[in-house]
């Protein structure tokens, strides 16, 4: 979880989200915010959620927006939070481990998840229906989803110079058009990619498809190539993107192919240790698992001689089923 | 279960030669009525209908029907195993997926048995209508062994012509022609030595000498074969098997067009 990395530079606060039980197919929640204003009354809808520092700020009661959006890798409807003003917009993330629990005061919350809420770039969002988009639009007519109601506050959380890094702008007077363009866009992802990978250095955190222990420190200092980097990176990129321009991102970051996990069936076993052979007995299994099966082919009919000169006899007459038909 | 008991065991021994040349595999559907298999060849030209009804049998008892897929191969090199006086006894659970054959001998002083696996065989069957054949020809079963057997090594195909004056047997190959021609016999001692035919109006259908030759494998189950012809329809070669049932084989004419080309 690559996320929970981000973890310090938010503080943990607790917070008492007062939502209903068909949380789900709301999609308009209001979060209570204050973590001292929990109501005991109904102590099975509450659950925990990190949110950043501020964004629930001192006893301003107006809280976040908790809302579902298209997700824009997935198109299915997901959760997203607005902050109180529109500004900002944070992913919802469900951590959940299945044997914990919650202690909030004097109750006790079964459900040990915990929602994590981090910020992201509105422009995610934006993207497929600026894809989607024929002509040339202003945005708040861009973002109209006839499912998720609350897609058009996304055009608030964007500002004209962020719009303009994946589209181009028609502007006359105060009226601007958007036009998607890819190019912009890779460009933007581009950027994104290379900050990512170059985070990634900097922490040195393992890109490489092997788990490695913390503790296990490499005595020669084998550098791990500049491509794991961009391709993690990319990897991360690529979940807010949908496949097509995800592919369109990989071809442009020009990444190497991804080296295939070598297939076991092409590693030669080393040859089995001889066992003794006392005599003519041997003790070997005959058969072993361990090596490579071959598929069961379908038994292979032996065709004689005979039926073989029975079917070309057979030549010139027509099928015995086109006379008589089939039950 | 299903449990059917054949004093002659020998009969079974010679169905199944009847039987293997043609066919690789085939289900044998038991019902209480008796075992019927139908099957085509692996070329689908000829069609083997066997029956045998549970009359036949010393001891038949089918509480359930089923259908038992069973490769010939092996059934064969089975009932290998059981000299010609044995009596046999197939057996198979309602839901087995195996057979079982039970081989006593006259005096009861030997019994052996196979189990052999069963088949999941997904066949067919075809509808075979009750036809009225223009020709009917009665011979005894060796008298038709003996000439699609002499016949073959002229050609690979044999015209059979039936007309009113009999029947004509014949085949062109590189080395020359031959023609067997029989006719109705005026007097008959024994009825099945007898050539008898039934003509409503001539027929002449070219068959495959190889598929006429691998029905006469069917030569010893009975004394006489009948066969039944009408214009471009299958031959049908029966024998009947005494007290229990026939085996009939059908086979598809060969397209004079073709053979022209």
């Amino acid at each position: 979880m690559p996320r929970v990395t981000r973890k310090n530079s938010i503080q943990e606060n607790v917070v008492d989200v007062n939502s209903s039980p068909e949380k789900d197919d709301k999609s308009n929640i209001k979060v209570a915010a204050i973590s001292a204003a929990r109501s005991n009354n109904h102590p099975e809808s509450q659950c925990v959620m990190i949110v950043p520092d501020g964004m629930l700020n001192g006893n301003n009661q107006r809280g976040i927006v908790v809302v579902k959006l298209r997700n824009p890798k997935t198109g299915t409807g997901t959760l997203y939070a607005f902050s109180h003003n529109n500004t900002k917009l944070y992913e919802i993330n469900q951590f959940d481990e299945s044997k914990r629990s919650w202690f909030l005061d004097n109750s006790v919350q079964s459900d040990g998840s915990f929602f994590l809420t981090t910020n992201v770039d509105p422009l995610f969002l934006i993207l497929p229906y600026l894809q989607k988009a024929k002509h040339t639009s202003p945005i708040d007519q861009l973002l109209v989803d006839e499912d998720y109601a609350e897609t058009e506050k996304l055009s608030t959380c964007s500002k004209k110079e962020d719009l303009e890094k994946i589209a181009d702008c028609k502007q006359s007077g105060s009226f601007q058009a958007w036009k998607y363009s890819e190019e912009k866009t890779l460009n933007w992802l581009e950027k994104k990619v290379s900050r990512i990978s170059q985070h990634l250095k900097e922490k040195n955190f393992n890109v490489t498809q092997s788990a490695v222990s913390s503790n296990y420190i490499k005595t020669d200092s084998e550098a791990v190539p500049e491509s794991s980097f961009t391709r993690y990176a990319f990897g991360l990129i690529s979940e807010y993107l949908c496949d097509e321009l995800s592919a369109a991102l990989e071809k442009h970051l020009d990444l190497p192919a991804v080296q295939k996990p070598a297939n076991n069936q092409d590693v030669k076993e080393p040859p089995a240790k001889r066992q003794k052979i006392d005599g003519e007995t041997k003790s070997e299994p005959l058969e072993d698992y361990s090596k490579d099966q071959k598929p069961f082919a379908k038994e292979k009919i032996q065709v004689s001689a005979k039926s073989k000169a029975l079917a070309s006899a057979a030549k010139g007459s027509k099928s015995i089923a086109s006379f008589f038909g089939k039950k | 279960m299903f449990e059917a008991r054949l004093l002659q065991g020998s009969l079974l021994k010679k169905v199944m030669d009847a039987l293997k040349d043609l066919l690789n595999e085939a289900a044998w559907d038991c019902t209480d009525a008796g075992i019927q298999l139908q099957a085509m060849d692996n070329s689908h030209v000829s069609l083997v209908s066997l029956n045998l009804r549970a009359e036949g049998f010393d001891k038949y008892r089918c509480d359930r029907n089923l259908s038992m897929g069973m490769n010939l191969g092996s059934m064969s090199k089975i009932l290998k195993c059981a000299s010609d006086k044995d009596i046999i006894t197939i057996k198979a659970q309602d839901n087995a997926d195996t057979v079982t054959f039970v081989f006593e001998s006259p005096e009861q002083d030997k019994v052996s048995d196979y189990e052999m696996k069963l088949m999941n065989l997904d066949q067919e069957h075809l509808g075979i209508p009750e036809t009225d054949y223009a020709c009917t020809i009665k011979l005894p079963s060796s008298e038709f062994a003996r000439i699609c057997r002499d016949l073959s090594q002229f050609g690979e195909s044999m015209v059979i012509s039936c007309t009113k004056e009999g029947v004509k047997f014949s085949a062109t190959g590189d080395i020359g022609t031959g023609n067997i021609k029989l006719a109705q016999s005026a007097k008959v001692d024994k009825e099945e030595e007898a050539v008898v035919i039934e003509m409503q109006e001539p027929v002449s259908l070219t068959f495959a000498c190889r598929y006429l030759n691998s029905f006469t494998k069917a030569t010893s189950l009975s004394k006489s074969v009948q066969l039944s012809m009408s214009p471009e329809v299958p031959l049908v070669v029966e024998y009947k098997i005494e007290d229990i049932g026939h085996v009939r084989y059908y086979l598809a004419p060969k397209i004079e067009d073709e053979e022209a080309a």
